[in-house]
């Protein structure tokens, strides 16, 4: 297991280093000072007379905000240390360390204090693929700035470290002679920028940086955080767990938030931390959407960025189709250099019709019937996608196929090569079409049927939407059930061969409502059987298919948001007890990991391991899984938007005594929900 | 190879030619021929008038091209107005003939190129990258 670290972020810049504030990273580890998918400090260690300190504690306050408190290495723990260090650091266009050494003794002393910095500038890429640089490496002292700098033909990246106190400087780091009084205190600023947007687009030279202003932005961020969680409804449960949850998810959906120059003043969520701090149309589009309860105007600018950014042309390199929706977009070297397709990349098939499902969901919520109007446009172009590119065998099912290597192999949310298999463990034959798009896209034709009839006045539009939608389901509930096995199959690929393997996929086909009633039952038993349930939460793929592996990224393992859309889907279809058990399970593995839901986590028997074990390289915090509370919180209180009014429907499991909500936002204004637990 | 002289691109900034037929020159050309290339795109995006991509994109883009000349593109909700008139600009995007040649052509993507460093990109850069709409 990796060791501990402290993450602070701000917008697309964040820090990862170890307990003692320290970056020490080698080429794979994703220890670093990120922006712009770019390291633009790989090292970073304090040293006092030479030896790196210990650590006492460290905080992650909020977070933009960390402290570590260290005291000089003294070789044994038993000797009281004459001499205590704070590093308080603050995330924003870079960061801000204040060094605070005080001397605790009533004696004068001499301490060679030492900060070694250095840059790797590697794209996140190449950390993830363990890549080599094409470019120089460079660093220099300009102006009392250690500059690290990096450059391959036109294309440079530069770090500037500068110091309130001035700094002995040179191209490995900064050095300070301190001299301390007795009980006297030494501190200073170093301020580490990186570039903003506006900076690394224009080609000017990097701005200095102003030495001694306060941590860029800090307290504007501190209020902005308060204002995002006063402005938020708040809630209180009997289950006291549940408030934490509550608490963490709403910090870190703040945490997250990315503001795309496309949207101007505003903010989606983005990825999630480290690998995907940018815009990523699945998640952006999902994690919304399970904030829609909470907070629904995050919802808006998904919709407005992702219709900015969407395809108008065919581009084998990025698997770009007029009317798609994009995969995800990156700014590292890489993507500069056309190595990598994601500037952007349009490299998935089930975001298109998502995209339509969002801006449908929000209007339920919001009433904001204006963005549906202004995008009608794009709604439409989203639509024709759906039937035209989106089948491209012709068959009457959405599915992918990469044109290009640099592209990805498959295009659903279970985005890994092999994901996509047989239950006899072999693989399936491209072009594929994933049962849970077929879904998707049954639901964006039924929304785009409703705004067609309710907002674009096209009721020609509405009435081929909802034919269409009738026959898919039709002709979905014939072709992919498969009689033998009592399921759905996970897709039909390239052969027109049924991937037979029992999947978490088939719960998103209940949110969707594509599930003949007939069917319906035995998706239910399916996902509650020990093959899918794990104890805490429902499995990728079933135990016993032939390539199951519960620490398998998307062959075993449990993912919280794909439960959480798998709890709506239940409650859709009535099941509210077992919605309620699959959200309970999620809820209580969030307290073994701090009340930060991971991305994923090992699909092993909770009754064999007692608790969730953690998948080695997941991401944390990562957009969806941090959505998943507030999006089981609404299947938990059965909340639902029904013309200008919230329905509220509880059903609680019995974990939960009570739970109430104040203040949710929405078309009705602000309104309270309150629940107990059904007697008997 | 042969760079375009400073009179050239004088001639070529006050041009009033205007392409009567609607067609694009085949973009593999030489280095010579590109300003002209550039002018009879900027030529063809005059004509378009209404271009309903860019409909929720306002401002003004300064395309500033190195030994060629200067366009400012106006779009005020899909309308779109091409001019080789000094005005001020929200966006201002700067490249060399060959870059923006690439550009036009879907040759080279926009935004790899701003990041990369070949096109700089200064003040609203969202409306500046929203020009890649305008090149399908």
């Amino acid at each position: 297991m990796a060791s501990p670290t402290v993450s602070i972020l701000e917008g697309n810049t964040f820090i990862v280093s170890d307990l003692a504030g320290n970056i020490n990273a080698t080429p794979t580890d994703p220890l670093g000072l990120f922006a712009w998918d770019t390291r633009f400090l790989s090292k970073w260690i304090l040293t006092v007379n030479g030896t790196v300190p210990n650590v006492l504690s460290t905080d992650d306050l909020q977070y933009y905000l960390a402290q570590f408190f260290l005291v000089p290495g003294t070789g044994t723990i038993y000797v009281d240390s004459d001499v205590s260090i704070i590093r308080r650091r603050a995330a924003g266009a870079g960061f801000q360390e204040e060094i605070i050494i005080r001397n605790e003794k009533p004696d004068p002393t001499d301490l060679q204090v030492r900060l070694e910095a250095g840059a790797d500038f590697a794209d996140l890429f190449e950390v993830k693929d363990q890549l080599r640089k094409k470019g120089e490496l460079y660093q220099r002292v300009r102006d009392s700035s250690l500059v690290l700098g990096y450059s391959r033909d036109t294309y440079k990246r530069e770090t500037w470290i500068s110091s309130s106190v001035p700094a002995e400087m040179d191209s490995r780091g900064l050095s300070y002679t301190v001299h301390l009084g007795p009980h006297e205190e030494w501190h200073t600023t170093i301020d580490v920028r990186v570039p903003t947007a506006a900076q690394l687009l224009s080609g000017e030279e990097y701005a200095k940086p102003e030495v001694g202003v306060p941590p860029n932005g800090a307290a504007r961020r501190a209020k902005d955080l308060r204002s995002w969680t006063i402005t938020a409804p708040k809630l209180t449960s009997s289950w006291a767990p549940m408030e934490r949850i509550y608490e963490r998810s709403l910090v870190d959906l703040a945490a997250l938030r990315f503001f795309p120059g496309v949207v101007p003043g505003g903010s989606l969520p983005a990825a999630g931390l480290p690998w995907f701090m940018s815009i990523f149309g699945r998640d952006s589009i999902l994690t919304s959407l399970q904030a829609l309860p909470f907070v629904p105007e995050m919802a808006a600018t998904t919709l407005r960025a992702l219709a900015a950014w969407q395809g108008t042309t065919e581009d084998q390199f990025r698997d770009e189709e007029p009317g798609k929706i994009l995969h995800e977009i990156r700014y590292g070297e890489m993507t500069a250099f056309t190595e990598r397709p994601h500037s952007p990349y349009f490299g998935a098939a089930d975001v298109t019709p998502l995209f339509i499902v969002l801006l449908d969901e929000q209007e339920r919520w919001t009433g904001d019937r204006g963005l549906v109007e202004e995008l009608e446009m794009e709604a439409k172009a989203a639509l024709l996608w759906i039937d035209d590119y989106g089948d491209r065998n012709g068959d009457g099912y959405v599915d992918y196929q990469r044109h290009m290597e640099t592209g990805l192999e498959n295009q659903c949310w279970k985005d890994s090569w092999n994901s996509i298999l047989f239950a006899d463990g072999s693989n399936s034959k491209l072009p594929r079409a994933t049962a849970e798009i077929q879904g998707y896209v049954y639901d964006a034709k039924l929304r785009g049927a409703r705004m067609a009839r309710l907002f674009w006045n096209d009721a020609a539009l509405a009435d081929r939407l909802e034919r269409e939608a009738e026959d898919l389901k039709r002709r979905f509930n014939r072709d992919y059930w498969i009689e033998e096995r009592g399921h759905f199959a996970l897709a039909i690929d390239g052969d027109g061969r049924k991937v037979d393997s029992l999947t978490s996929n088939i719960g998103h086909l209940l949110w969707s409502g594509i599930v003949d009633q007939e069917h319906a039952a035995d998706c239910l038993e399916k996902l509650l059987s020990d093959r899918l349930y794990s104890g805490w939460g429902i499995r990728t793929m079933a135990e016993g298919e032939g390539a199951y592996n519960p620490i398998g990224y998307h062959i075993g393992t449990v993912w919280p948001h794909d439960n959480s859309i798998i709890a709506l889907g239940l409650a859709r279809y009535g099941y509210r007890k077992e919605a309620a058990r699959v959200a309970m399970g999620i809820l209580e593995a969030a307290t073994f990991f701090h009340e930060r839901l991971p991305e994923a986590f090992a699909g092993f028997r909770r009754d064999m391991t007692r608790f969730p074990v953690e998948y080695p390289t997941a991401c944390s915090p990562q957009a969806w899984a941090t959505g998943t509370p507030l999006l089981l919180l609404r299947v938990l209180l059965g909340l639902e938007p029904v013309g200008e009014h919230l329905i509220v429907d509880p059903h609680l499991p019995e974990q939960i005594g009570w739970l109430q909500i104040l203040d949710i936002p929405g078309r009705w204004g602000r309104t309270d929900a309150f629940a107990r637990v059904r007697e008997g | 190879m042969r760079l375009v002289s400073a009179r050239a691109c004088w001639d070529l900034r006050h041009s009033t030619a205007r392409v009567t037929d609607g067609s694009l020159i085949d973009m593999n050309t030489t280095m010579s021929t590109k300003p002209t290339t550039i002018q009879r795109f900027f030529d063809e995006l005059s004509l378009r008038g209404q271009e309903p991509l860019l409909r929720r994109a306002t401002g003004t883009i300064e395309w500033n091209i190195e030994d060629v000349g200067r366009w400012w593109v106006r779009m005020n909700h899909g309308a779109v107005h091409v001019s080789q008139s000094p005005q001020s600009a929200d966006c201002v995007a700067s490249c060399d003939a060959a870059t923006f040649t690439g550009i036009i052509a879907g040759k080279e993507n926009l935004m790899a190129a701003a990041l990369r460093g070949v096109v700089h990109c200064s003040g609203n850069v969202g409306l500046g990258l929203s020009f890649q709409r305008l090149l399908h």
